[in-house]
């Protein structure tokens, strides 16, 4: 039956014990989750049950911040991972429906390699395998591959659009014979067509080039924002895009990232959010601030007001990650010089709806929120971030999706085989680069 | 050659399909690890027309969880990838696997694979940059201690710094600081296949294998190849035995010699056409010269035919000799545990 209403296209992440960077303290949780295949098949097993479109693994290739112990990575349990690509290739072994996203980045892999191993978890998968692309920007990770720094942007962007179009030229059949600005590929896969044809591919990424790589070659793109202006802004700016590329608002899913505390009253909800600030690290809440351009507020009493606060500029080069504007540190700043907050109020606000979305509170509220964001101009699904895992994640399946449900804003079974059918993407259209 | 025989088994494209059918592959697996197999090694060059080549390592992770015991080793090629994504990927498997993965290493690129990358399989920094290449995976593999990584929620510490290690490696090919974004891996270090069959190759093999891949048509030629091989480990520092050889056998098998000829049609030497007694012979023979630590089997026509009509044969012959209570490949391999540089 054709449902009649849009539906909400829903992605659940998984890689890690949880969003929150002290998850992994909770007594519920396990420590191991990361390096865990485990904890990776019950998250794909939650979002099966709630038949969410996809699970998704984020990724980069290095210990972040790793020679700054001020940021207190040693505190935090999502920077030593599994390789999400090959994670996602035992999850398709094993799931049936889910559709399997991990991230891969398009200047540290080669298109041909990458294409062969895309496709072949594809068919692993019957046609179930997407893929976040992304450029990398973390100066730990250039140092893994030999170089002083990341790349620049215009070069890492320019990149990745050649990498999508041989890889979609591979995938397509072939054989190939690209020479372009950064590869050189002439050949064929030697697989049969992968069953989806053209992989999903989402992308991410607040920049101008980000945002022209999204309309041009990708099916999703995410984001994250805190607010629902900020949101549609976002939205509007992206699809704004598509009409040069020959592409329709259609072609184009835009998932925010939103991060839940959940509970059947509005008091759950807040325990449940009270009980990991409880057990996050201070060092560690001092750390996540001074990555996002605050100052260094080690020695500060938690209980007190902060003194006013100046964004640092020293070192924005170097510390600052793709997506988080300083628009919203400012903005952060200025609230806490107006409302007083105490350093631990920072934390507070910093861990829950700082850089994306983040409710504390019932299904009504979540899914009033979330729906209000569908259907003015803010997205076309969410992008699920636990901040804990499994519990977050069940909450969400088992306390959020039925109200979806129940407001026929999401699927109450799949009808679909491949992670394109989930998406209702068409097939072979409104591509780059695509033959009709 | 004392101790027990090693056994794995080569899945290769089935050139029979046409198709890529992941069931195929995972009962393939399920046999292999119930007939006791010590490993599966995933090749990397097409079988046949129209070649299915699946990517190694996809494959292998998707099978790591259908199976318990069996290896799970992957064909990879030093010139075509890059040393922390290949250790990347390599450490998860040995993790998600619980410690049975291995890797045949390649250290030229074929033609084919030249052309996909835009290399040039003349070029004859290959062979530098393969050495370098295992040495920056040693060096990656050891960035965590075995205790590096506490995870003690009273205290909030997760990994300890004083046991994680920066590589800083800098040499002519790869420029690699480090540290690894994956935990030690169960094995220390994943075990190394490689093949001895040329020049290059056997230096190669010589210098970095744990593992070295020979095949002869003969028995007169497996030893001269044994001899080299230990010449050469020797030139390079190594004892004899620290490596294990293996005997790659190609195999037709048919319940008479004539179903197998007719089965084995035009296959090029060398291999074995005959009947499971006709293996079990050759095998045992092989054995007894005391020119193998054990073999490398790779069925020339249908994978379960292979296995249905072969492995009575040579459990009857006592050829096949599971072992309860071997967890990782290297146990099964009989190699030593690999302690970090840093212990």
């Amino acid at each position: 039956m054709t449902p009649s209403r849009r539906q909400m296209k829903l992605g659940l992440s998984i890689a890690s014990a949880g969003y929150h960077y002290s998850a992994w303290r909770l007594p519920e949780v396990s420590a191991l989750s990361g390096m865990d295949i485990e904890h990776h098949l019950r998250g794909a097993a939650i979002a099966e049950r709630g038949k969410m479109d996809f699970v998704f693994m984020a990724d980069w290739s290095s210990i972040m911040n790793v020679t700054d112990e001020r940021i207190a990575r040693d505190k935090e349990h999502a920077q030593v991972k599994l390789d999400p690509v090959l994670a996602c290739a035992a999850l398709a072994a094993v799931t049936r429906d889910v559709g399997l996203v991990p991230t891969a980045s398009t200047t540290y892999n080669h298109p041909y390699a990458f294409a062969r191993r895309m496709a072949s978890i594809d068919h692993v998968s019957r046609g179930r395998i997407g893929w976040n692309m992304v450029t990398s920007t973390n100066i730990d990770e250039a140092m893994n591959f030999g170089l002083d720094g990341p790349i620049d942007s215009d070069t890492r962007h320019a990149r990745a659009a050649e990498f999508v179009d041989v890889m979609r030229d591979l995938w397509q059949g072939g054989p190939v014979d690209h020479a372009g600005g950064q590869f050189r590929i002439q050949g064929s896969l030697d697989l049969p067509r992968p069953p989806q044809g053209f992989l999903p591919i989402i992308t991410a990424g607040a920049s101008v080039n980000a945002q022209e790589l999204a309309a041009r070659s990708a099916d999703i793109c995410y984001g994250g924002q805190p607010s629902l202006e900020m949101a549609r802004r976002y939205y509007a700016s992206v699809k704004g895009r598509l009409g040069k590329y020959g592409r329709s608002e259609d072609d184009l899913l835009m998932m925010p990232g939103i991060m839940c505390f959940i509970g059947r009253t509005q008091q759950e909800a807040q325990d449940k959010f009270d009980a990991i600030q409880a057990v996050m690290n201070v060092e560690v809440g001092i750390g996540q601030l001074l990555l996002n351009h605050f100052p260094d507020l080690t020695g500060l009493p938690l209980d007190e007001p902060v003194p006013d606060l100046r964004m640092r500029t020293d070192n924005l080069g170097s510390a600052r990650l793709a997506g988080r504007e300083p628009e919203m540190t400012l903005a952060l700043m200025d609230r806490a010089r107006e409302e007083k907050l105490t350093l631990r109020q920072l934390f507070d606000v910093a861990m829950c709806g700082f850089w994306s979305l983040g409710v504390i509170g019932t299904p009504e509220r979540i899914a009033d929120m979330m729906e209000e964001w569908f259907t003015t101009g803010a997205a076309d699904g969410f992008m699920v971030q636990p901040p804990y895992m499994p519990g977050a994640a069940d909450d969400f399946v088992d306390l959020v999706i039925p109200e979806l449900q129940r407001r026929g804003l999401h699927r109450t079974a799949y009808t679909g085989r491949t992670l394109r059918d989930h998406l209702e993407l068409p097939r072979l259209s409104g591509l780059a680069g695509a033959a009709a | 050659m004392s101790g027990r025989m090693i056994l794995g088994l080569s899945v290769g494209g089935d050139p029979a399909a046409g198709g890529f059918d992941f069931d195929r592959y995972a009962a393939a697996a399920r046999l292999a690890e119930a007939a006791a197999f010590d490993f599966l090694l995933l090749p990397d060059q097409a079988a046949a027309q129209p070649a299915i080549r699946p990517e190694p390592l996809a494959l292998l992770a998707a099978l790591s969880v259908l199976t318990r015991q069996v290896g799970l080793v992957a064909t990879a090629s030093t010139a075509s990838s890059h040393p922390f994504n290949l250790t990347r990927s390599l450490a998860s498997l040995d993790h998600m696997s619980g410690g049975r993965a291995g890797v045949a290493l390649v250290p030229g690129a074929s033609t084919a694979e030249a052309r996909s990358f835009g290399l040039d399989p003349a070029d004859t920094g290959l062979q530098e940059r393969a050495e370098e290449f295992v040495a920056v995976m040693q060096g990656l593999q050891d960035s965590w201690d075995d205790d590096a990584f506490p995870r003690n929620k009273a205290t909030g510490q997760f990994w300890l710094r004083e046991r994680m290690h920066y590589l800083k490696h800098e040499g002519r090919h790869f420029k690699v600081r480090g540290p690894l974004d994956v935990a030690r891996p169960p094995q220390g270090h994943v075990p190394i296949f490689a093949a001895a069959d040329s020049e290059a190759a056997l230096d190669f093999a010589a210098r970095c294998a744990e593992v070295i891949l020979g095949g002869a048509a003969d028995l007169e030629n497996a030893r001269a190849q044994g001899a080299a091989l230990t010449a050469r480990l020797a030139d390079h520092g190594r004892a004899p035995q620290a490596v294990k050889r293996l005997t790659r056998l190609v195999a037709c098998i048919g319940r008479s010699r004539q179903e197998a000829e007719d089965q084995a049609g035009a296959m090029p030497p060398p291999g074995l056409v005959g009947t499971p007694a006709d293996l079990a012979d050759a095998m045992e023979s092989w054995r007894d010269a005391g020119v193998a630590d054990g073999f490398l089997l790779q069925p020339g026509g249908g994978l379960e035919e292979f296995l249905g009509l072969a492995m009575p044969e040579l459990q009857r012959r006592g050829l096949v000799q599971g072992e309860r209570g071997m967890s990782t490949l290297r146990q099964r391999l009989g190699l030593p545990s690999a302690a970090s540089r840093f212990a």
